[in-house]
């Protein structure tokens, strides 16, 4: 059971889950919080700076946006269905990303931490495996290379 | 009818080391993705790989092999996901 409870909530638009611009972690954590939740996990898939032995200068990414939308608001669907989550939400960053820089954030929002954590893989998992998006690692050495695998 | 017809092609990420990102093809009349795909492989073969594990897509809906392919679509060629 799911009571309704009246929380205020900041004003994020959930459907876009693609942005070219930072993101705002912060912000997606502050509106996952909700008077029946026990536990909230926020995801930050981060830009590591080597890869594969190679050090790397900078990420960027690129996708087939609106169909990236689609399926990341699919997989996120299906989270909140199966899990019966207070709420989740995901973000995937495109363009040209630094070191410690967030590509994607996911937070998923449950009465209790086991079910939260759950759902967050889930998505993450999904995210990595079906959504249209692609990262192009650029080393120090000045080559780069299209990432040809999800991991 | 007209014999040939043009579709227009979007490739991503590795891909567009072989195709530009952008580009209009003319094709037969009755085309399928499965002849698209043959075409685009005979252009660069060296793409062949990357096509064959990629999934094609029109109007934002990915399409098998026996889809054909009308006049004036776009096609968008998506390779294997890496991100996150």
């Amino acid at each position: 059971m799911r009571p309704s409870l009246s929380f205020p909530h900041p004003a994020v638009d959930d459907s876009k889950t693609i942005t070219d611009q930072p993101i705002d972690t912060v912000l997606l954590l502050q509106q996952a919080h909700h008077p029946n939740a026990g536990g909230i996990v926020l995801f930050s898939g981060e830009v590591r700076n080597h890869n594969g032995g190679k050090p790397v200068l900078y990420l960027e990414y690129e996708a087939y946006v609106p169909m990236a939308e689609k399926i990341i608001q699919e997989i996120v669907q299906a989270a909140i269905q199966k899990w019966d989550l207070y709420y989740a939400a995901a973000v995937h960053r495109i363009g040209k990303l630094e070191i410690s820089e967030s590509a994607v954030v996911v937070v998923t929002s449950h009465s209790h931490r086991k079910e939260a954590y759950e759902a967050n893989q889930y998505i993450i998992d999904g995210i990595k495996h079906e959504a249209p998006i692609w990262k192009c690692e650029h080393y120090t050495d000045g080559t780069y290379v299209w990432g040809k695998n999800c991991h | 009818m007209h014999d040939f017809m043009k579709i227009e092609i979007n490739t991503f990420a590795v891909l567009k080391e072989h195709f530009p990102s952008s580009f209009e093809l003319e094709v037969n009349n009755i085309y399928t993705i499965a002849e698209l795909k043959n075409e685009l492989c005979k252009i660069s073969p060296s793409a062949s790989a990357m096509l064959n594990s990629s999934r094609f897509a029109v109007n934002e809906i990915f399409v098998n092999d026996s889809t054909i392919v009308s006049e004036h679509a776009s096609v968008f060629i998506v390779p294997p996901s890496s991100g996150g």
